[in-house]
């Protein structure tokens, strides 16, 4: 058997244009192929989206109102968003972090440190929510954390002390396996990493075009695909995630189907394949690329005793 | 030289001349009238300023002043049997009027002598001084200063013709209030001291800030962005007023001095408690009690003048030019420390 020509490779990218699927089919695919070669093997692995951590003081908190002065809470501000990009980097790595106030950010997570009137006095609390683009995502699911009960006193004036009151208090939430995977359920899971896959089909694998290295996944990371393929929604989980060394998109994700469906076509078995899948996917459009389960990659270049990345 | 012959009578024949009216007794009465008003006066106007020596021989001096005057007598020639010398003396119709005319003198140094003599009755070895003011100015050089040694002091006043309106101050002990006296020509004035003073009674507010009021506010030597007043206006007189409210008490009701000697001692006790009722009536864990008992231990005294029962406190409370986060009128109850909560109902000015 020889080796699967290089071309062999398709790719669905959601561009938001549709394809003119009236083309003799030969013509288009020579085209396609020759358009995607081009494209292919000039192209990187991209990188994963970019999104910002911010931190808020209701403006009706004690703390904006009475206890810091303007300067003081953007002080508390800064050290807060720069603590949360830190540490949802360090859980959340296959995304990029930073805090908030630049520009680009795809999404935010945000921390709201607020108020709760009790009968004799208020509860202060930290909320968190999300922004996904332009819309904003609640996250009741995740609850509060409190900072400071009603009848701790004294109450800190001191942006330091605030400051490292909170991000204590995110440390113990972060430090929670439970929390965190809520927070990936409910929020990380729901903000593409990629909007484009690549069939390999003699190697019958999948390839997402994001860096390896930027994610630095590990083999049980779960990726979900969501597209929309012949006006059928489909959708498919990838897993056993690796770096891809061949060209092209050599350094990009390549991962075995789990599970596929989008009828007629349903697989159930890890690594099955069907002939179809390329063609589907490369009709597909409103090709979304999800984070189902990430695991990193514990050593990156060694993934059970083979050596990955020799460099 | 001529001889008249004959003899002459050697013996009045003729009537016998009018005898003069015995007013020996009359006049023994009036002497002794005199010498009982003027011992009565010395006793009362100098005994005390010359000192307590003549005290113990107060009773004497009726019969000193007695014999000294048998003395005079004695040496103006009458004899010298002083007994019939005396009889003789006021046996003449001349001592009537002269003893009319001392008794006229003595009634007049009655009326236009007086003395403030102060008896110093307390216990222990304090140093008690007293001013002694007329519409606030020294009626005297000197204070009058007495002790357990120097139990009296005072002096007379002699040739005062009016009454005047006195103020009797313990000067070296807050514990009193000021006498107010009217002191007349004619009066011997003795007040015991310091028993004649009435002791005085305080009507002290501890505000205390509630658990609301105590999250907004800055802890001491902390500063926050927002500071928080708090005013007191105790009517007619200047509103006291404490620019940067920290997590503390306010004791007030009182001058200065006194606020500072009548919370020198141990914490109040009773206050303590109620608020401890106070902090379990709004569930506050007890692990979380400290910190507040502990916020509220730090008083901090705000003059004020004196009050009174009855008085109303304008209490408010809140930031600088914003509108009172608290404003309460409260009323001055009974003697003693009236422990006063302040509580708001809103968490920003």
């Amino acid at each position: 058997m020889s080796a699967p020509p290089e071309s062999s490779f398709t790719s669905s990218r959601w561009n938001g244009t549709s394809v003119d699927r009236r083309a003799p089919r030969a013509a288009v695919a020579l085209a396609f192929t020759a358009a995607l070669l081009l494209a292919a093997a000039g192209a990187a692995a991209q990188q994963p989206p970019l999104l910002e951590t911010a931190f808020v003081l209701d403006p009706a908190s004690v703390f904006a109102t009475t206890k810091l002065t303007p300067a003081q809470q953007n002080e508390v501000r800064v050290r807060v968003s720069r603590w949360l990009a830190e540490i949802c980097d360090s859980h959340f790595g296959f995304f990029r972090w930073q805090p908030a106030g630049q520009a680009g950010a795809a999404a935010a997570l945000t921390v709201t440190l607020r108020d709760l009137r009790k009968p004799s006095g208020q509860d202060h609390v930290l909320e968190l929510s999300g922004r996904r683009g332009a819309v904003a995502v609640p996250l009741p699911q995740l609850g509060q954390t409190l900072v400071y009960h009603w009848f701790d006193l004294p109450k800190p004036t001191d942006p330091g002390v605030l400051g490292d009151q909170i991000v204590q208090k995110l440390g113990e939430l972060f430090a929670n396996e439970a929390f965190r995977r809520e927070l990936h359920t409910r929020f990380f899971r729901t903000i593409p990493l990629a909007q484009e896959v690549v069939t390999n089909d003699p190697d019958q694998r999948v390839i997402v075009p994001l860096s390896w290295d930027d994610l630095q996944p590990g083999s049980g990371t779960v990726l979900l695909v969501k597209f929309v393929s012949a006006q059928k929604e489909g959708e498919m989980q990838l897993s056993q995630v690796k770096k891809r060394l061949g060209q092209p998109r050599s350094g990009a994700l390549q991962a075995a189907i789990k599970l596929f469906d989008c009828a007629p076509i349903t697989l159930s078995t890890l690594g099955a394949w069907n002939a179809q899948i390329p063609t589907l996917l490369a009709q597909a459009s409103q090709v979304r690329v999800f984070m189902d389960s990430y695991v990193q990659d514990v050593a990156p270049g060694v993934d059970n005793g083979l050596v990955t990345s020799p460099n | 030289m001529t001889r008249i012959p004959g003899s002459w009578p050697t013996s009045w024949s003729g009537p016998a001349p009018p005898q003069p009216p015995d007013r020996s007794k009359l006049n023994v009465a009036l002497f002794a009238l005199l010498m009982v008003g003027v011992t009565v006066w010395f006793s009362l106007h100098l005994q005390p300023w010359l000192g307590e020596v003549l005290v113990v021989v107060g009773p004497l001096t009726v019969w000193a002043l007695w014999k000294l005057l048998q003395s005079w007598l004695n040496w103006g020639g009458l004899g010298s049997r002083a007994e019939e010398g005396t009889r003789k003396l006021l046996a003449r119709p001349a001592a009537t009027e002269s003893l009319i005319v001392a008794l006229g003198a003595m009634g007049l140094l009655f009326l236009t002598t007086s003395s403030i003599y102060l008896v110093y009755d307390g216990k222990g070895e304090e140093v008690l001084t007293v001013s002694v003011l007329d519409n606030g100015a020294p009626f005297l050089d000197a204070p009058l200063r007495v002790t357990s040694a120097q139990r009296t002091a005072g002096r007379p006043f002699f040739g005062r013709f009016s009454s005047k309106d006195l103020q009797f101050v313990i000067v070296d002990s807050p514990l009193y209030e000021p006498r107010d006296v009217r002191f007349r020509p004619w009066q011997p004035l003795r007040l015991e001291v310091p028993s004649g003073f009435e002791k005085k009674s305080f009507h002290l507010l501890l505000l205390a800030p509630g658990i609301r009021l105590l999250n907004l506010l800055p802890a001491e030597g902390q500063t926050q962005a927002q500071p928080f007043y708090l005013r007191i206006e105790a009517g007619g007189a200047q509103p006291a007023q404490i620019d940067d409210l920290k997590q503390q008490t306010v004791l007030t009701g009182a001058p200065r001095a006194d606020l500072d000697r009548l919370s020198a001692g141990q914490p109040d006790e009773r206050a303590r408690a109620e608020l401890d009722r106070y902090l379990a009536e709004n569930e506050v864990p007890p692990p979380a009690r400290e910190s507040f008992q502990n916020a509220w231990a730090r008083v901090l005294r705000e003059p004020t003048r004196r009050l009174q029962e009855g008085d109303k406190i304008k209490i408010s409370v809140g930031c600088k030019g914003r509108e009172p986060l608290y404003e309460e009128e409260v009323n001055v109850g009974s003697a003693g420390i009236q422990l006063h909560v302040i509580e708001v109902e809103r968490d920003e000015c």
